[in-house]
């Protein structure tokens, strides 16, 4: 896992739950948490640290997983708003993932294992989204295109229709997106 | 003393401190990765359009290999090739060379660029060709200079650039042979050498390279002259370039009357993206590459310059073999290492601007027995003739210097001393320096680098009425004067080699590169 999904980590957990939950997460999780964005470390180290925050706030891990994805993309925006810049729209941006954004990842984290995602524009309403992830983090990624909203203040809704952790080969996400009223 | 209140604030602080450098400094690498990660990226690419372009048969092939590397590097979909009408009016035709991701949607606005003829200034490649400069439209179908925008907009494309095949286009058409120029000399291998790896793509471009170069360092022309050679590097060069043995190698060098470079810009021409030229014509890639060719063959490579001179780059391979027949450099087969250096107890008067040449020359010279006046320059060169009695056995000097030229206080000592023997030492190839006129007839000449035991037995040859090199220089030069009139410069460094070629001159007829 990138250094920087750590660093988001931190940074979403500081910002929603005070300057010592940090700490105090890493204490439970029984990992050191010296993390710089251009590493590598475990994926053990996340799922100790979800794990841990499932405990300490007492919610499942998918929902914990969810909101960091959430959070984590406005964060990424603060910090890579080239990457955002270019398209109007969320839908944009979720059409580019594959060709423009992946790309620019693998630039600056060489090696990245990022997801692949496939595609259905035909609906001007719905977009739907599947989503083939070596690691599964399929709550993470619904986070994320939640999140990828809130940069273009738009609302989003989006179902998870299949889902690798059901069995299916793939997961798929139906998208609704508004102008935020 | 703090209260405890006070020191958990400092240390906060601190965190705080320490947190934000943690930031700036990822901020920092990974600003960096990104620019490298850029540069591998175009360097990569300019790698594989160089190769194609020298697997391609013609210029066209070349462009073709070109423009589709290019979009395939750069995601675009359509890329396109313009020429321009040779009457000098600057007036772009569309060319039949294409890339087209999707031929069949990207039918109608091929069609449509194929009727299109664009003035200077007019659409993007016209504002290329005109500025000389990248340009880059943002979105093709609202831009009012941009004639095929309903074409564009009917198939999607909005982004339009133009950037890299203007000067594709130059280097594809500088690889093809011409012969109009009394400076454009054929490069043909003497000797019966081989280097070792010989990827004839590879070293097509190192010879490609070291040319454009020459020919951009001589924006005002000049004389550009390309020599081969078999020569021995002794056991000082190879102690000071990592990876090179000493024994025979064989000789490249691309010598031009330039603009020269200082020492500044002599210790950076190898680093990758380091340019002097201004923004357009070079990519600072050229001698990058050269210098990784030829390291990866087991090479080294030498630079001399002087400012508003010259430039000569020798490159140096290893051989494979001798080809059957051939004889090796005589320096060769002498087994130096072995042999004591000759001695000598005469007054030598060295000459020369490069204190590191001038100290290291001094000290050999004197452990071998002669007396030595040395001098930086020609006025001091003078001035310590004028204050010694004795005769001076032989002057050993450096051509270009500044100031005085070697031949030119030369002629001034000479009536003096009309017995001493002159020996000039240059980083000039050999027959550089008498083609330019550098040597007079009757000048012995050793090239740089060379190392202690070559300085010692030239000086030794020269002073024993052995050691003219210039007439023989021009002796080969004019027997291998082309049927136009035109000399082939090729001159090679030992007196055998210099039979093989001649004989091998002989042997086939005249012909380019």
């Amino acid at each position: 896992m990138k250094g920087v999904v750590f660093n988001l980590l931190e940074e979403f957990v500081r910002r929603a739950h005070g300057e010592h939950a940090w700490e105090a997460l890493l204490a439970r999780a029984g990992v050191d948490g010296a993390y710089t964005s251009l590493g590598n470390y475990a994926d053990a180290d996340l799922g100790a640290l979800v794990t841990a925050a499932s405990e300490m706030l007492g919610q499942p891990p998918p929902t914990i997983v969810r909101a960091f994805g959430r959070a984590a993309l406005p964060l990424l925006a603060e910090k890579y708003p080239n990457f955002f810049r270019p398209f109007p729209s969320t839908r944009s941006f979720l059409l580019a993932l594959n060709d423009i954004i992946h790309p620019e990842v693998n630039k600056l984290y060489r090696g990245a294992e990022t997801p692949t995602f496939q595609f259905d524009a035909s609906s001007p309403d719905v977009l739907v989204m599947g989503c083939t992830s070596a690691r599964r983090l399929c709550q993470f990624a619904q986070g994320l295109i939640e999140g990828a909203a809130a940069p273009y203040r738009e609302d989003v809704t989006s179902d998870e229709t299949l889902c690798m952790h059901r069995g299916n080969a793939r997961c798929e996400f139906r998208i609704a997106l508004r102008s935020a009223s | 003393m703090s209260e405890p209140h006070d020191e958990l604030l400092a240390l906060r602080r601190r965190v705080e401190r320490e947190r934000k450098a943690r930031l700036e400094a990822e901020a920092i690498a990974e600003r960096i990765t990104r620019e490298l990660y850029a540069k591998a990226e175009l360097m990569g690419l300019l790698q594989r359009v160089a190769v194609a372009a020298n697997e391609a048969q013609t210029a066209d092939e070349a462009l073709r290999a070109a423009v589709t590397h290019l979009c395939k590097s750069t995601g675009w979909p359509v890329g396109h090739v313009y020429k321009p009408v040779l009457d000098g009016s600057g007036v772009l035709l569309a060319s039949d060379i294409w890339y087209l991701e999707d031929p069949a949607r990207f039918e109608a606005f091929r069609a449509k660029t194929m009727e299109t003829v664009l003035p200077p200034g007019i659409g993007l490649p016209g504002r290329l060709a005109q500025s000389g400069h990248p340009a880059w439209v943002p979105d093709v179908t609202v831009d009012p200079n941009f004639p095929r925008a309903e074409a564009a907009a009917a198939i999607g494309i909005r982004a339009g650039g133009r950037r890299v095949l203007r000067n594709l286009r130059e280097r594809a058409e500088r690889r093809v042979p011409r012969r109009d120029g009394p400076d454009r000399q054929p490069v043909r291998a003497r000797g019966g050498a081989r280097a070792r790896r010989p990827d004839a793509g590879q070293f097509e471009q190192v010879i490609m390279n070291l040319i454009v170069n020459a020919r951009d360092a001589m924006p005002r022309g000049g004389r550009l002259t390309i020599e081969t050679a078999l020569v021995e590097l002794d056991e000082q060069y190879a102690r000071d370039h990592v990876g090179v043995q000493p024994g025979t190698h064989v000789m490249l060098a691309v010598s031009d009357t330039g603009i020269g470079m200082d020492a500044a810009t002599r210790e950076r021409i190898f680093e990758p993206f380091f340019t002097t030229k201004p923004e357009g014509p070079g990519t600072g890639l050229g001698l990058a590459t050269v210098f990784g060719i030829v390291a990866q063959s087991g090479g080294s490579i030498w630079v001399y310059s002087e400012v508003e001179q010259g430039t000569t780059f020798k490159v140096y391979l290893p051989p494979v073999a001798l080809a059957p027949g051939a004889s090796p450099p005589a320096a060769a087969t002498a087994a130096p290492a072995a042999t004591a250096r000759p001695r000598g107890t005469e007054t030598i008067l060295l000459v020369e601007d490069d204190d590191g040449v001038r100290f290291v020359g001094e000290d050999v010279l004197k452990r071998l027995g002669y007396t030595v006046l040395s001098a930086r320059n020609g006025e001091e060169a003078l001035r310590l003739s004028a204050a010694h009695d004795g005769p001076i056995a032989i002057l050993v000097s450096d051509i270009v210097m500044p100031g005085m030229a070697g031949p030119e206080f030369r002629a001034q000592l000479s009536p003096q001393r009309p017995d001493m023997k002159v020996l000039f030492l240059s980083g000039y190839a050999a027959g550089t320096a008498v083609h330019h006129g550098i040597l007079g007839p009757d000048a012995a000449f050793l090239e740089k680098p060379f190392g202690p035991e070559a300085l010692a037995r030239k000086i030794r040859a020269v002073i024993d009425g052995l050691g003219c090199d210039a007439r023989r220089y021009r002796r080969f030069i004019s027997q291998t004067s082309s049927p136009s009139g035109r000399s082939a410069t090729q001159p090679t460094a030992s007196s055998s080699a210099r039979r093989a070629a001649s004989s091998a001159s002989r042997r086939r007829p005249r012909g380019g590169a």
